[in-house]
């Protein structure tokens, strides 16, 4: 009977330990005592990055004695990013009240995560607080006409390049190539007069890419159709391949290649603006900045990278302490700290340029669209798909022709599905 | 009458009782979890919207019909091949020469010394090979130029290499793991037996190979195992931090392609059907592999 007993016990316990955390989950979380709302802020920023947004939250709770911002953050991805979210809500919990998702992803968080209408949460003073914000910039945050985010981290594509290997190669730091036939011209004295790699174009996802083929004439998305896969976007993966095969480009990983250029193995690199802060601790006045070269004299249409915010908060005490955030970001004593983290700042007439060298990233914000939100539930695998038959062009393993073909026929497969 | 009816009540509920918290464990973190996994194979749904979209078999004809599926399964068994020689050759061999001198100090250095990779986190493992494995300065680099090579080796940007980088990763970091494994099973042969083999004439490459690996089959049967599951699942971490699966998909495992569907394009119908297919291959190797083991595998010690 004893045993009996004991047997009984343990089986309770482990019942207990098995379905015990649920129910402590289940539980949520509690309001603040004290008259302040605190709400959760995820971020995907590490590093540099982290600090300097901490700064900035950390300037707008010492000035808010309502509202308290509890920065979280998620270092990788932003899908990464999302996929905590997910798992949280996933797990029966609210998820943070505001989110940092990239640009290319809002839609899938607000479908996901039903953003707040922000002309609805902000009511009468909506309209002004909009217009704190660069009016290109807050288009960002549109989703389907409903404005559900505002701008945050904006980025642009840019050409950094390493005024030490110019110099070495006989070149003006002064003169950065304007046009892609010039960037190969370059390369090419480069590579003659230097032991040094030419140059590298940003791989991680298809955000560069998509600059460069939307600059020459071959739209992402069109009339709810992938088109880039026309002549103009062809040419392009030509020249990109072309680049690797004459040896301007090394083949190298996107990874390896920001540790190469810092390193001064590497001339040139089209990178993300976002990389100033980081990259011009490391290698100082050598690091210098151009925008991103045209196609000859046509217009450059550049996605703008980066995250906006969205409140994912549910309830109207926390939308309203976020919207006090939101105010915040548009004001130019938050952009005086968040654009020394190398993004340009997202307030009207405003360019704080903590590094003159952010100079380029302004003088490209004229050229700013929307980073493509591939429509559907299948949506995101887009990106993928974009990313593998890059990839393919460029180690020659298919045509330039071929390799736009089947990404541009695999996503139109997919979207809408 | 009432005292024995109360005796044949507990003798039923024992039993049952003894296997309860086992069973309870196993049917919420295993069963229900995979049966769940099964049944969502069926739908099309984002992990958090409250509908579900049932689908059918839609997404079992989506993976059967996309290169993506059949690519991870090959380089699922190109990574059980290519760690094998780390998890059983190689430590093997070492295991051997250390076990020749077993009685000697010198045999605690070479085991902490080959064993120190396996204490090393996977992940900070993968971020010290990244480096060593850049083109440009890497250590791998400078030491292949010190022969005089010009060439940089594209180590994580070859659909060739990149595998083969996962490969050495993961073989680098279990090696030492599976040589004390081995340590320990040479150890437990009989010296009679070798001593035997030595008097009738064996030389050491025949008494190893007809009596002490033999003697050692179930060790050996346990590590092959262990490794068809570990280069099945655990690769996840050095593909996801050198290779993120590319260039173009050539380094992603199934386990990659799951996280991927899941957690990178919140697709979790695919992701279980990923998961059900990946579940049923693994059935059906695991019934290989012990059909060959009644067949190979000598348990006479």
């Amino acid at each position: 009977m004893k045993k009996y007993r004991i047997l009984s016990l343990l089986t309770v316990l482990v019942i207990l330990f098995t379905f015990g955390p649920v129910a402590v989950f289940a539980q949520g979380s509690a309001e603040s005592a004290t008259g302040v709302t605190e709400i959760e802020l995820w971020h995907r920023w590490s590093g540099a990055h982290q600090k300097i947004f901490q700064e900035m939250v950390d300037k707008f709770n010492a000035t808010n004695e309502s509202v308290k911002i509890n920065a979280v953050s998620i270092p990788g991805q932003y899908a990464d990013l999302l996929s905590r979210a997910t798992a949280q809500v996933a797990a029966g919990e609210d998820p943070p009240a505001i989110i940092a998702p990239g640009y290319y992803l809002l839609e899938h968080t607000v479908n996901t995560f039903g953003g707040a209408d922000l002309a609805k949460v902000g009511g009468a003073e909506a309209a002004k607080v909009f217009s704190q914000f660069e009016p290109a910039l807050l288009g960002l945050g549109n989703v389907n006409g409903v404005q559900y985010g505002i701008p945050l981290a904006v980025s642009i594509q840019s050409l950094f390049y390493n005024a030490d290997i110019f110099v070495e190669a006989g070149l003006d730091p002064n003169s950065p190539p304007k046009t892609w036939e010039e960037v190969i011209e370059y390369a090419k004295i480069i590579k003659n007069k230097t032991n040094k790699k030419a140059l590298f174009i940003s791989t991680p996802d298809s955000w560069y890419m998509s600059a460069l083929l939307e600059s020459n004439g071959a739209p992402m998305l069109a009339n709810g159709k992938a088109s880039f896969a026309n002549d103009n976007g062809v040419e392009v993966m030509k020249m990109w391949r072309q680049m690797y095969v004459d040896g301007l480009i090394p083949q190298i990983s996107y990874a390896e290649s920001q540790r190469a250029f810092q390193a001064g193995e590497i001339a040139m690199h089209g990178i993300s603006i976002m990389n100033l802060s980081a990259m011009s601790g490391t290698m100082g006045d050598a690091l210098m900045v151009a925008p991103m070269p045209s196609f000859g004299d046509k217009a450059k249409k550049q996605p703008a990278g980066g995250a906006g915010l969205i409140i994912t908060a549910t309830k109207a005490k926390q939308q309203a302490a976020a919207w006090e955030f939101f105010k915040f970001v548009g004001t130019k004593e938050a952009m005086d700290i968040w654009s020394k983290s190398g993004y340009v700042s997202v307030v009207a007439g405003y360019a704080p340029k903590s590094d003159p060298r952010q100079q380029a990233a302004y003088d490209q914000l004229g050229n700013a669209i929307s980073w493509t939100n591939w429509p559907g539930p299948r949506g995101l695998e887009a990106e993928g798909i974009i990313q593998e038959w890059r990839d393919r062009i460029l180690a020659g393993n298919v045509s330039a022709q071929e390799g736009l073909r089947n990404a541009a026929n695999s996503i139109n497969s997919i979207i809408g599905n | 009458m009432k005292k024995r009816n109360s005796i044949g009540r507990s003798r039923f509920i024992t039993p049952y009782l003894y296997i309860a918290p086992a069973f309870i464990t196993l049917a919420v973190f295993m069963y229900w979890p995979l049966l769940y996994n099964i049944i969502l194979s069926f739908f099309q749904w984002n992990f958090i919207s409250p509908v579900k979209n049932f689908v059918g078999w839609e997404n079992y004809k989506i993976l059967l019909s996309d290169n993506v599926f059949s690519r991870a399964l090959i380089n699922t068994f190109k990574y059980i091949i290519g760690i094998l020689p780390f998890t059983i050759i190689i430590p093997l061999f070492f295991a051997h020469l250390v076990a020749s001198f077993a009685k000697s100090k010198a045999k605690r250095l070479y085991e902490t010394l080959l064993f120190i990779p396996t204490a090393v986190s996977f992940a900070v493992a993968s971020f010290v090979w990244v480096w060593m494995f850049n083109p440009l300065g890497g250590v791998i680099d400078r030491f292949i130029s010190l022969f005089g090579s010009t060439q940089s080796i594209p180590w994580l940007s070859s659909a060739t290499l990149a595998p083969i980088a996962v490969i050495i990763v993961s073989g680098w970091r279990l090696l030492g793991y599976y040589m004390i494994i081995f340590t320990a099973a040479l150890l437990t042969v009989p010296a009679e037996y070798t001593e035997s083999a030595y008097i009738d004439g064996a030389g050491a490459w025949k008494t190893f190979w007809y009596i002490k690996w033999p003697l050692i089959s179930p060790t050996t049967f346990f590590v092959f195992i262990t490794t068809v599951f570990f280069a099945s699942s655990q690769t996840f971490i050095p593909i996801h931090i050198l290779t993120r699966g590319g260039p173009y998909r050539a380094s992603a495992n199934l386990m990659y392609v799951v996280y991927e569907y899941g957690f990178r394009y919140f697709n979790i119908g695919l992701a279980a059907t990923t998961a059900t297919l990946t579940f049923l291959i693994f059935v059906l190797v695991t019934f290989a592999q012990i059909k060959v083991s009644e067949r190979m595998v000598h348990y006479d010690l």
